[in-house]
């Protein structure tokens, strides 16, 4: 049977990725996983819950496995560099200079979070207990050793850290940060119950069904002071506690405020370093410098410019746990549609 | 605070050693005149550096710039023709004493990088009116740069250091970075605005322990109109206070700073406020003493106190002195060179002087 | 003391440090309700009295959240009881109850 000898090669070994080659191989195509990191996974994996049902990242990426078959190859510790196009078919290129054959190639590269360093005046690298969303929700899982000792009583979690910014080049919204800034606010609030937080947001971005509802949760079981004007300044007391300056622009008044614990809701970036080429020429939409567009935005969501080189999930720009899965499912179809027309 | 974070390595300017053209700065002499003397007996004659000074250079006019009473076009014309003085004198580096003139020389650089044309027709007026020409200069350095780059060498001649002599501890320093040294231009400063590096690397390596304050980024309220006009003067107060009451509860030794408005505005609106609300920022009520970082240099390399003019200053400098062991006649502090007695400024209602 | 012909600007910064976020007595106000505010301003939109006095619940009620309580017991007086407000709120808080017992209360 001419799908099983075909070969698909899935670039980026997170939610994306998985979800479809779990689905791709149940049409029973070959599929090959290759993934950078010594473990699959992705971001997904290190995550303390995913909202809105606060499944765990790992028991999410699990699920998938129950339905492994053994037809999916997954290649860890494998980074690629190079997706060749040749006539009909594509040359995988690694780091360790090897060569794979591909009828088609799924990009699932993901994203990358922001380096909060560059936000110099948040002082992340500077002050021990400003970290990032994605260190909190290792902290949380019990997966990183929180750098506070005493349980904090106060924490400020600031919004849109490397999005929505023209100096840091981001000119996005990453979408997920506001719901996660709020699931985070409750999880300190039920790990620490004698602690208040305080979410400093340009725009609450809740978007989906019962994200409102958790968002009057956080106000009116957890009583999270949401307060909108964006943290300009970081600094700290002689206590070692930290000070913050912002406006609260809903008064019109200068806020000052110290908490003793920072979380900086650190935005998505595109991942630099894969080389896409067409016939030896390189293509410039996959430099890396933006999300990788597809063909449109509506019912060619998955192809690009290349025939058989499609998308799937965060690399096409920020999304949810649950919207990744829906876009990774949706790309298999496509992938087996242009495989059964070839 | 993490000092290895990335954050400072990646504001490093370069520094030349040596040979540089100078231009003064015209508050300075006139608030702390002893400051800019100190700075340059200091590199000439200690360090032995090449510092060429041309009495034709003139102020920068950047005060009255920021005050709407220049326009741009002359204040450019202005500093070309400073850069023209440094082309004759055989220089191509700047050593710059002014914070403001520092962002100003930074600023007007920037923008013909960016306006080519700009730069053509201010070559063609300061042409026109005075005929001379000019090439940039290769290195617009501010003093507090080259101190910070010197601070191993001076370190070396210090003769006293910033340890207190009772309690053999480091003396505790807050520092106020010049607003325009580096929130303009953050990569022509040495560690950045966020977390500035030039006055606490010189503290430092000089003995001292650096205290990070809440309002350390806060401006010192100098403000330029905010302070030219008297009744605008609340304002520039208000800011100095936020400063001092940021950093009161630490119980500082002394100020840093490395721009005259700063040294100014943190030293005399103490006097001001100390009249206006009857308080002093430190437990004494002498005031929380201010010093420019020439000033320390040559301080702790054994200059004079009197000689370098700290006696301008409105918080008394002898408790700090003191602390420090350095030794001076008290009986000089208010004595001329050749001895004659120049008379004691009348002592303040609040403020121990 | 010495005249210089001007004084030191007041400070308007909300310090949340020494201002918990104000919590309206309970029995006065119903802290849950208040607490589902999100500041849209729906209701001083409509409230006649934005027109004329400014008088704006939005406003008032952010402020006491930091702490600034001084012109809740005026702007409670300024009010008309129209409930207009009510009428328009996504958040279903009935102001037009509040605005009745911080009158009647002594805060
Ligand atoms: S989702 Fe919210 S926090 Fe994230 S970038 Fe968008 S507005 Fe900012
Ligand atoms: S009830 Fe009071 S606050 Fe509400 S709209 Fe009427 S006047 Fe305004
Ligand atoms: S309409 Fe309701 S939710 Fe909106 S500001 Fe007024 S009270 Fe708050």
């Amino acid at each position: 049977m001419k799908k099983h000898n075909t070969q698909i090669i899935i670039i980026g070994g997170g939610l994306a990725g998985l979800e479809a080659a779990k689905w791709l191989v149940q049409y029973h195509y070959k599929v090959v996983v290759m993934e950078q990191e010594k473990i699959a996974g992705g971001h997904v994996v290190n995550w303390h819950s995913l909202y809105p049902g606060g499944i765990r990242g790992d028991e999410l990426i699990n699920n998938i496995f129950l339905t492994k078959d053994s037809m999916v190859q997954i290649l860890t510790n494998q980074r690629v560099t190079k997706v060749e196009k040749r006539d009909n078919f594509f040359w995988v290129h690694t780091s360790q200079g090897e060569r794979l054959f591909a009828e088609a190639v799924l990009l699932t590269t993901g994203f990358k979070l922001f380096n909060a360093a560059l936000k110099e005046e948040l002082g992340y690298g500077i002050f021990p207990n400003v970290v990032t969303s994605a260190e909190v929700e290792q902290i949380l899982a019990s997966r990183m050793k929180p750098p506070w000792q005493l349980p904090p009583r106060k924490v400020a979690i600031i919004h849109c850290v490397g999005s929505r910014d023209m100096k840091a080049g981001n000119m996005y919204c990453s979408k997920v940060c506001c719901m996660a800034g709020v699931k985070t606010a409750i999880h300190f609030n039920q790990q620490y119950p004698m602690c208040k937080v305080y979410n400093f947001y340009m725009d609450l971005r809740m978007h989906g069904n019962s994200y409102e509802a958790l968002y009057l949760k956080a106000q009116t079981e957890y009583g999270v002071q949401f307060i909108r004007g964006r943290v300009s300044e970081l600094s700290a007391d002689q206590y070692g506690r930290l000070v913050l300056k912002s406006e609260d622009t809903l008064l019109g008044k200068p806020l000052k405020l110290t908490v003793d614990v920072v979380v900086l809701m650190v935005g998505m970036e595109q991942r630099k370093g894969l080389v896409v080429s067409d016939r030896g020429k390189e293509l410039a939409a996959f430099d890396g410098q933006h999300f990788y567009e597809p063909l449109n935005a509506y019912d060619d969501a998955h192809k690009t410019c290349l025939p058989g080189l499609f998308l799937g999930g965060a690399c096409k720009g920020p999304m949810s746990a649950t919207e990744v899965i829906v876009d990774a499912r949706a790309a298999v179809q496509v992938i087996d549609q242009y495989l059964q027309n070839n | 605070m993490n000092k290895e974070s990335k954050v400072w390595k990646n504001y490093q300017k370069e520094i030349p050693e040596d040979h540089y053209f100078y231009v003064r700065s015209c508050i300075r002499q006139t608030f702390f005149p002893g400051a800019e003397a100190s700075l340059l007996r200091l590199l000439r004659n200690d360090l032995n550096r090449d510092v060429f000074e041309d009495a034709r250079h003139t102020c920068c006019t950047g005060i009255g710039y920021h005050a709407d009473i220049i326009p741009l076009e002359t204040i450019m014309t202005v500093m070309a023709r400073q850069f023209s003085l440094m082309n004759e004198g055989g220089y191509s580096n700047m050593l710059v004493s002014c914070v403001t003139s520092f962002g100003l020389y930074c600023e007007v650089l920037d923008m013909w990088e960016h306006s080519p044309e700009l730069e053509a027709k201010i070559r063609e007026q300061l042409f026109q009116s005075t005929g001379r020409e000019f090439d940039k200069p290769k290195h617009v350095v501010h003093g507090s740069d080259l101190v910070y780059r010197l601070r191993d060498e001076i370190k070396r001649k210090n003769v006293y250091q910033l340890i207190n002599k009772e309690t053999n501890q480091p003396l505790r320093v807050v520092e106020h970075v010049g607003c325009h040294y580096a929130k303009i231009f953050p990569h022509k400063s040495v560690g950045g605005a966020e977390f500035p590096e030039v006055l606490s690397g010189m503290i430092e390596a000089w003995g001292g322990e650096v205290i990070d304050y809440p309002e350390r980024r806060h401006c010192c309220g100098f403000g330029f109109r905010h302070y030219l006009l008297q009744e605008n003067r609340g304002y520039s107060i208000a800011q100095t206070r936020t400063k001092l009451r940021s950093m009161e509860p630490y119980q500082p030794d002394f100020i840093l700073t490395n721009c005259p408005g700063c040294t100014m505005f943190l030293d005399r609106w103490q006097y001001t406020l100390a009249e206006m609300e009857g308080v002093t920022y430190d437990q004494k009520g002498r005031g929380i003493p201010v010093l420019s970082y020439e000033e320390l240099a040559a301080l702790l390399m054994g200059f004079d106190p009197w000689e370098i003019g700290l006696h301008m200053h409105q918080v008394q400098v002898e408790q700090l002195l003191d602390k420090i062991g350095i030794r001076y006649d008290p009986d000089m502090k208010y004595r001329a060179k050749n001895g004659d007695y120049m008379g004691k400024p009348a002592a303040p209602d609040v403020l121990i002087v | 003391m010495v005249k210089f012909g001007f004084s030191v600007k007041d400070n308007r910064e909300i310090n949340l440090d020494e201002k918990e976020p104000f919590v309206i007595e309970a029995g006065v106000v119903d802290v849950a309700e208040v607490d589902r505010c999100i500041f849209c301003g729906a209701c001083s939109a409509v409230c006649p009295q934005l027109f004329s006095t400014g008088l704006s619940f939005r406003k008032q009620l952010l402020s006491a959240r930091r702490g600034l309580t001084s012109e809740l017991k005026i702007a409670a007086g300024e009010c008309l009881m129209c409930n207009k407000c009510q009428l328009v709120c996504p958040r279903d808080i009935n102001i037009r109850a509040i605005w009745l017992n911080l009158l009647t209360s002594n805060i």
